[in-house]
């Protein structure tokens, strides 16, 4: 057997026993358990809503709109006196941010208390409501997004200059049972780990 | 408990009856499974071997797409499972290719030019 295919039965074992581990025990459980920021919101002077996914029609995802809700009924409950909303603008013109404000003044928010802004990553968004929060002097935001995204999302907020005061929601099932919820789950994770390291990276040393 | 053991258990089983055929009925050689198994192992090597070439060609890709167009350009559009789909196939086309081109016993390796035509023909 040639070295090559040596290396190619090794990395494919590896790679079995990875997966056998992920779909077949609770370890991808436990990750997101570690992972997961835990909030406990409490007064800020803006509420802060991250974007999410939103359909060329101009339909909002279910995390969209979950989030949104979430930043909405944080309004209402008196913790801020700002309800920023953020969300890129697809290629069909639709704009996200602007349909989670439509929505929010349906839900009785006045139209004085909603901001909305644009950006296409987590960065691009912190460095836009830095730019929105700066005239209003606002320091302290509860942030809106997925508990599994909030630890990136605060580092890069408390890098804008922000006091992040967490305010996650649930963005996977970290008690996800049988094979393919884990494996979806055990995907997620990965994919925030490799989000991560990229935001790090471009970060530079000091970062 | 049922939820976590119901799919290896049907895997279990189909092997189980997969050998038993192969073995009593067909009558292939017990020997042989363990090369298959390396056989296996060496494909889900490639998979994953594409797959990370995929992956980082992707990046690469979707950075390039970002400077050269000035729009942004998602990472997530390389995280779509048809690339996993993808990256089998080529393992799978790869791996035969290799094997094809291995000398067997039968065919010994060609070195260098074929020999000339002699005064006899060839």
């Amino acid at each position: 057997m040639s070295r090559g295919a040596a290396a190619l039965r090794l990395l494919g074992g590896a790679t079995l026993a990875g997966v056998a581990l992920c779909a077949f025990t609770p370890l991808p459980n436990a990750a997101c358990r570690r992972m997961a920021v835990a909030g406990a919101p409490r007064p800020a002077q803006a509420i802060v809503v991250l974007g999410s996914d939103m359909s060329r029609e101009g339909m909002l995802s279910a995390s969209s709109l979950r989030r949104a809700l979430h930043g909405i009924l944080l309004y209402r409950r008196g913790l801020a006196p700002r309800l920023v909303f953020l969300g890129p603008r697809v290629a069909s013109g639709h704009s996200q941010s602007e349909a989670r404000a439509a929505l929010a003044l349906e839900c009785g928010i006045p139209p004085a208390a909603i901001l909305t802004g644009e950006g296409w990553t987590t960065r691009e968004e912190a460095e836009g409501v830095k730019a929105l929060l700066a005239a209003r002097d606002a320091r302290t935001i509860l942030l809106v997004t997925g508990a599994l995204h909030m630890g990136r999302a605060r580092w890069l907020f408390e890098r804008a200059g922000f006091e992040v005061i967490p305010a996650p929601l649930p963005d996977a099932s970290c008690e996800s049972a049988g094979a393919e919820a884990r494996l979806g789950l055990a995907m997620s994770l990965l994919q925030e780990m490799l989000a991560r390291a990229y935001n790090r990276a471009l970060a530079g040393p000091r970062g | 408990m049922i939820e976590e053991m119901f799919i290896p258990a049907v895997a279990a089983t189909t092997t189980a009856i997969g050998c038993w055929l192969a073995v009593r009925r067909l009558g292939w050689a017990r020997r042989s499974l363990g090369p298959a198994l390396g056989k296996a192992l060496e494909w889900v090597g490639a998979v994953v071997a594409f797959c990370l070439l995929n992956a980082a060609v992707g990046a690469v890709l979707i950075l390039a797409a970002r400077a050269v167009s000035g729009r942004f350009v998602s990472m997530y559009l390389g995280a779509d499972l048809t690339l996993i789909a993808l990256s089998a196939l080529q393992a799978l086309v790869f791996q035969w290719w290799r094997e094809t081109s291995l000398p067997t016993a039968a065919t010994p390796p060609r070195r260098g030019r074929p020999p000339a035509a002699g005064p006899d023909g060839p």
